[in-house]
Parts: structure tokens; C-alpha cells; sequence
């Protein structure tokens, strides 16, 4: 039981040791986009960096993965904050929201349809191109 | 204490509302949506004002930068299968990423909204930071911006099961692109919720589109508005 909570704890810890980690690199990040003074910001900058610290082997998967697949399961807690934001436009929202919701609305369902039905297509047509190709391999080998 | 009071609160409906759509299955009961709108009744009656819920809570936002750093560790981890797709993710971003300018501005003109929210909505499918960049480059408003960044990716959220299952999407990688591009992280944590694969598709899409969209927009809406 006490080696349980004992490895528990140590679990826990590690999360908030890495997250303190992947901080440090979206600080990094930021700092680098000042810097630059390019478009981009620091967040991206740090997903490239940590990116390719893991693709070359300077970072170990296990060393960052516990807190950051933990950081990604709940991101959806870190946008609550500014969503509230909302509120401060309740006027504009009382006498346009229907309107600015109806185009938000149709435009998203739009992109969605568009890109999801271009992506499946291109997936299916590369698809039966694979199988043909491989029918013709097994063809040729059994002549 | 009441320092706390607002990350405390976030957490706990966040926790409750997560809960109740374990239980449920309801699309309107999106954790999300449930959350906001306890939260937004808790504000109005307790007379707390935003900023003062924002800067409480602020230890949340502030962990939307490493959790986006941290996007990187399922790009790694799928990396060929990704590179295997390229074709289909080019393809279908560069027509979502046209699709959502050119479908924002002529809809916001239908809609008959005046000029500055016509151009702070443009850029609302891509993900906030660099949305707002694009909203400030357009002479829109970034912080009305950030706002419709949020209506598209709860919308987004929303729709985007529907849309698999009416269109009878099968692969990942258009189900991961689909959320990516529609609604930027909040899709991205949508997608998580689907499979890895799809995720990650959704994090590479989100970022991609966000670029794509960052060179597009600039040039396209003023052609779309002459």
C-alpha cells in the first residue's frame, strides 16, 4: 500500500516536473519570436524545437511523454478561461450574435465538409491504387 | 483563498461536466459547453467581473502554450504515417483554409455585418494567437477575434462528429484534418478524444492551416471585399 502511494506520488511529481519543462520551452519560444519579429508564435516555436530535440535523440520520449500526453488529455480545461471572455461582449452578442453565430456556424461546416470529403477522397483513390498494385505483384509472381 | 477561487471553480465544473458526458453521450453536453455556461452564471450572479475571473484563472491559459510545445510529442510519434499522407494533407488544407476565408467574408456581407466584425472574423478557423495576428494585420478586432476563435471551435466541436458520420468519413486522416482545419485546438482535443492517430492529424492540420491561413488571408480579403 505505502510503496503504491509512494510510486504514485513520484508519478505526480514527474507530470509537474515535465510540464514545468515543456513551460520552459514555450518561454524559449517566445523569446525567440521577439527576436525574430516574425508572424509566428512562441508555442510553435517551441513545438519545433521540442520536435526536433526528440527526432535527433537529445530528448528522451519518456522523459517529456507523461506530462505532455497529460497537457494535451485536458486542453480543453485551458481554453475555459478566455471562452468566459464572451461575456464582455454581451452587447454586440445581444444584437448581432444571431447573425455573427449563423456565418460562424455555415462557414465551419463548410471548411469541415471541404476539407474532411478532399482528404478522404485523395485517402480512397491512393487506396485502390495500392491494392491494384499489389494484385498485380501477386499476379506477376504467380505466372 | 479567493485568489484561488477562480482556477478552483473552472476545475470543478470542468471536472462535473466531464462527468455528466461520460454518462450521457449528449453532444450539447459538451464538457465545454456545460462549463461555460455554469461558469457565466456563477459570474453574473456572484457580480464578478471578467477581468478579475480572468486573471484568477490565469495559471489555466498560461498552460495552453506547453500544452501546444507539447503537440510535438505525437507528431513525433507518428511522423511517417504522416509523411505518408502528405498528398491528402496539402490537398484538403489549402482548399479548407480558401474555403474558410472566402465562406467567412461573403457569409459576414449576407449577414450584413459592418466592416471591422466582417474582417475579425475572417481568420477565426485558425488557432487564437495567431488569429488575432492575422485579425490586427486586416484591421479587424483581435480581441472580438479570439472571441469567434472560440464560437468556431465549440460549433467545430459540435459539428464535426456529425459530419463523419453523415459523410461516412473512414480514414483518420480526414477525420484528424477535418477537426484540425474547422476548429484549431479545441478540434485538436476533439480528436484526441477519437484515436492518437486522429490527434495527431488534427495538431499537424491545425498548425499548417494556421500558416497557410496567415499567408492566404492578407491577400484574399481585400479581393473578396472590393
Amino acid at each position: 500500500m505505502f510503496v503504491a502511494i509512494r510510486s504514485k506520488v513520484t508519478h505526480i511529481f514527474g507530470i509537474i516536473l515535465q510540464v514545468a519543462c515543456l513551460f520552459g520551452l514555450s518561454e524559449i519560444g517566445t523569446w525567440i519570436s521577439k527576436a525574430l519579429d516574425v508572424p509566428v508564435p512562441g508555442s510553435i516555436w517551441g513545438l519545433i524545437i521540442l520536435f526536433l530535440l526528440l527526432k535527433f535523440k537529445i530528448v528522451k520520449l519518456e522523459w517529456v511523454s507523461s506530462g505532455g500526453d497529460w497537457l494535451i488529455r485536458e486542453m480543453l480545461l485551458f481554453f475555459i478561461p478566455s471562452s468566459v471572455g464572451i461575456l464582455s461582449y454581451g452587447n454586440l452578442m445581444l444584437h448581432q450574435g444571431i447573425q455573427i453565430v449563423v456565418t460562424i456556424v455555415t462557414s465551419t461546416a463548410l471548411v469541415m465538409l471541404v476539407t474532411g470529403a478532399i482528404a478522404e477522397t485523395v485517402w480512397k483513390s491512393r487506396q485502390r491504387r495500392n491494392v491494384k498494385s499489389r494484385y498485380a505483384k501477386e499476379e506477376a509472381s504467380s505466372c | 483563498m479567493l485568489m484561488w477561487m477562480g482556477l478552483v471553480m473552472t476545475v470543478v465544473f470542468y471536472w462535473g461536466g466531464k462527468t455528466l458526458y461520460k454518462k450521457v453521450r449528449f453532444v450539447l453536453l459538451n464538457p465545454m459547453i456545460t462549463c461555460l455556461i455554469a461558469l457565466i452564471v456563477v459570474l453574473l450572479c456572484t457580480h464578478m467581473s471578467y477581468s478579475t475571473y480572468f486573471s484568477r484563472s490565469k495559471l489555466l491559459t498560461d498552460m495552453l502554450n506547453p500544452a501546444t510545445v507539447a503537440l510535438a510529442i505525437p507528431l513525433y510519434r507518428h511522423f511517417d504515417v504522416l509523411k505518408r499522407h502528405i498528398a491528402e494533407f496539402l490537398l484538403s488544407l489549402a482548399c479548407g483554409a480558401t474555403v474558410a476565408v472566402t465562406s467567412s467574408v461573403l457569409l459576414a456581407r449576407v449577414m450584413r455585418l459592418s466592416g471591422s466584425i466582417a474582417l475579425s472574423v475572417a481568420p477565426r478557423s485558425v488557432t487564437t494567437p495567431i488569429a488575432m495576428d492575422i485579425s490586427q494585420t486586416l484591421g479587424g478586432i483581435p480581441a472580438l477575434t479570439a472571441v469567434f476563435v472560440i464560437i468556431t471551435g465549440l460549433s467545430g466541436v459540435i459539428l464535426g462528429p456529425l459530419i463523419i458520420r453523415v459523410c461516412r468519413i473512414q480514414s483518420s486522416v480526414a477525420k484528424g484534418t477535418l477537426f484540425g482545419m474547422g476548429c484549431h485546438g479545441l478540434g485538436t482535443a476533439r480528436a484526441f478524444e477519437i484515436g492518437q492517430m486522429e490527434g495527431t492529424c488534427a495538431s499537424l492540420s491545425m498548425v499548417t492551416a494556421a500558416f497557410i491561413t496567415l499567408a492566404l488571408a492578407p491577400v484574399l480579403v481585400p479581393l473578396l471585399r472590393a
